[in-house]
């Protein structure tokens, strides 16, 4: 393979991986397998980014972002970097959720090897090396946002409690964010 | 048309000993780069097929309440009970007993700090719960259709590699507009696959359309070959009044006129005078014979009737893939070896060159024979235009005292002929020679010189200022140079030291031996061969 030929599929390879990242604003440590986040007794990674209207341009205000700690009816407690924070639901704002991390990379990397394999088709190549590429840019894109959600509704589903704040919990008292909320090991 | 040095000459003639440059030649180690970066990219596919199979999963949580426990999901490896205090317990091989109201499993008790303050097998009271939480998890619908895209993609490769001998190779290949767009008008030098081989080729652009003075001739690589160009001209003699000029097969030039289409044309399969009627890729060709590859064939021809003399029949042929295909299944049967073979052949080893003429021999070109007014046939010449790519036209000078009647034979499956026509010859013209005013590379930056090596995927333009002196000319483009042809992999693992010494001691044998197999692959050849073209992405 000649180098004129690997950069375009090192391009591709690059945009895949970006566009199922760039989906995606938690920390690496909050981004959990699928097999851990079906453990993990912790809440998911919620991003608030304050809005001048419901849909409008952002405020400019820094955005609010920790662990999802419960979505009552009418605030989001979250436990952020500088303690707990309580946010009323009717403010305009725009909603990320990171439930779990999805294997957009792999995807991509699937394709990406997929399509520098149609350098062996010949000329059969104009149709196999586009298939692969808008294939792999749709899955990719598609994968890395599989795990993440801007929807009030579906936030409570990765709230440390689900159920709401449970009666005489203090949720003042619920510790600093952690670093790594990985469930361990499987058992 | 290919005009020779004499070793080349016995060599190429049936073009299938365009021989490899294996081993230690000046492109080994590119050769073993691309294959080891074939191998790369196999392995990366492998190792992302597993990965992606593995990790791409999509999860779907699900909450229910207490009084819809008969609703759970019971695919959900763990089962998280959030209980009204806000602890939580994370249960493995849980169970539910809705009649003892009870959620048995096991694994950890965490407090609302989430910290684990206990492990190991618990029940608990529905109670006490506010929630049940199950996640399953599911193979990612996306890795279905990616899965579908790599059959796809997989079975193109595998088709390649099941048929290497029938992807594209063979020379230089030149495009000029016909009128129609550009099309393949040209193959240079086909039959020299060495340095020692260096050969220069002429081909007629019959149906080249120059406009205006300025003519531009397009020159690919497509095939996994390097090629040296050396020189690249144009010949050029003006046409007689309503003809044109044609070349014969002793590589000289004589005037055309009165071109007409045969009154018959009868071969084993029936009438075939549709086929050969014009130039226009509607070709006369059949399948190779099962039992032996050099089993001939004959096709009578008629001539117009009052043809006047000196007829010459005009032959517009190229090869069949079978020359590709011996070729190709000669370098996989000499494997190995085909490096010390180019050698001996290159130093004149009369071992390897022998066998080479009786390959050559039995295999023939088209021969065509005239018949006399006593009832006798008798020889007319042999036609051997080289190349599987593009057809050459030739005129073949027929004895005065023929009557009109004449055969083809040929090696049955080897030649594909797509017009044949009666013209009477003039006299010899000696062309011109035209050099390229420029050369450019595909992104149309001037190149300094006229000689060029050039891999898959390389395209240069060579403009030719056409003499705007009155007459109309006829064109015909010469190229010199030859080619490395790459050993692929797959080829050496058919190494077959018996078929390597039946190629030099019983060639003919070895075309019997060997014509089941080509049968099993004919029909597809053409469409694999043509589809295998290197292009770039």
């Amino acid at each position: 393979m000649r180098a004129r030929n690997v950069r375009p599929m090192g391009l591709f390879m690059i945009a895949c991986l970006l566009s199922g990242c760039a989906n995606n604003p938690a920390p690496r440590a909050w981004r959990l397998a699928p097999a851990e986040a079906q453990r993990t007794a912790r809440g998911g990674w919620i991003v608030l980014e304050p809005l001048k209207s419901s849909g409008g341009d952002p405020t400019g205000e820094p955005r609010i972002e920790g662990e999802l700690i419960a979505a009552d009816g009418d605030v989001f407690h979250i436990l952020t970097a500088s303690g707990l924070r309580s946010v009323l639901r009717d403010l305009p704002h725009r909603i990320t959720v990171v439930g779990y991390r999805t294997a957009s990379g792999a995807l991509a990397g699937w394709a990406a090897a997929g399509a520098a394999s149609t350098l062996s088709h010949g000329v059969y190549l104009i149709f196999t090396a586009p298939m692969w590429i808008i294939s792999g840019f749709v899955a990719a894109h598609r994968e890395g946002r599989a795990g993440v959600f801007h929807d009030d509704d579906v936030a409570r589903l990765f709230a440390r409690f689900p159920q709401g704040v449970p009666a005489g919990v203090n949720v003042e008292a619920l510790g600093a964010l952690v670093a790594n909320p990985s469930a361990g090991p499987p058992r | 048309m290919t005009v020779q040095r004499p070793l080349a000459r016995v060599l190429s003639r049936n073009g299938w000993l365009r021989a490899a440059t294996p081993g230690r030649s000046s492109d080994g180690r590119g050769r073993r780069s691309r294959l080891k970066g074939n191998s790369a990219v196999a392995l990366t596919a492998t190792l992302c097929l597993f990965t992606a199979a593995c990790t791409a999963k999509r999860m779907t949580r699900t909450l229910t309440s207490p009084m819809e426990m008969q609703t759970l999901d019971r695919r959900s490896a763990y089962l998280k009970v959030h209980a009204r205090d806000g602890e939580v317990y994370v249960l493995s091989d849980w169970r539910v007993d809705e009649a003892a109201r009870e959620i048995s499993g096991r694994g950890q008790r965490m407090n609302v700090a989430r910290d684990t303050v206990e492990e190991g097998l618990f029940t608990v009271p529905i109670d006490a719960v506010a929630l049940v939480e199950t996640n399953v998890l599911q193979r990612s619908p996306t890795i279905a259709a990616l899965s579908v895209i790599t059959g796809i993609s997989a079975a193109m490769t595998a088709f390649c590699i099941a048929q290497p001998k029938a992807c594209f190779g063979s020379c230089p290949t030149f495009y000029v507009d016909t009128g129609n767009g550009r099309t393949l008008e040209a193959e240079g030098f086909s039959s020299s696959v060495a340095p020692s081989l260096e050969a220069r080729d002429v081909d007629a652009l019959y149906q080249a359309r120059p406009v205006g003075a300025a003519f531009t001739v397009t020159m690919k690589n497509e095939a996994l070959e390097t090629h040296v160009v050396r020189r690249v001209r144009l010949l050029v003699a003006p046409r007689p009044p309503e003809g044109r000029v044609l070349a014969t097969p002793d590589g000289r030039y004589r005037e055309a006129t009165e071109i007409r289409p045969l009154d018959g044309c009868v071969a084993p399969e029936g009438d075939c005078l549709a086929r050969v009627q014009a130039l226009d890729g509607q070709e006369r060709f059949t399948e190779t014979d099962g039992s032996d590859l050099a089993r001939r064939e004959v096709i009578e021809l008629r001539l117009p009737p009052g043809s006047p003399g000196p007829h010459g029949l005009l032959i517009a042929s190229r090869q069949s893939l079978a020359s590709t295909y011996l070729f190709y299944q000669s370098l996989a049967y000499l494997g190995r070896s085909a490096g010390a073979t180019l050698a001996a052949l290159e130093r004149g080893d009369p071992t390897v060159g022998n066998a080479l003429g009786r390959l050559q021999r039995a295999l023939g070109g088209i021969e065509i024979s005239a018949e006399t007014a006593d009832g006798s046939w008798i020889p007319a010449g042999e036609v051997h235009e080289m190349g599987p790519l593009a057809s050459d036209l030739v005129a073949v000078p027929l004895p005065a005292a023929a009557t009109g009647r004449l055969r083809l034979r040929l090696a049955k499956g080897h030649w594909r002929i797509d017009y044949l026509a009666s013209v009477r010859l003039g006299s010899h013209v000696e062309p011109r020679a035209i050099d390229p005013s420029s050369l450019t590379d595909d992104g149309g930056r001037p190149v300094g010189t006229q000689s060029l090596t050039t891999l898959p995927g390389d395209t240069y333009s060579y403009s030719f200022a056409l003499p705007q002196d009155g007459p109309v000319y006829e064109l015909f483009l010469e190229s010199q140079g030859y080619y490395l042809e790459w050993m692929r992999e797959e080829w050496l693992a058919e190494e077959n030291s018996f078929r390597a010494a039946q190629l030099v001691l019983d060639p003919a044998q070895l075309l019997r031996d060997i014509a089941p197999e080509f049968k099993r692959q004919e029909a597809q050849m053409e469409s694999v061969f043509w589809g295998s073209r290197y292009a770039r992405p």
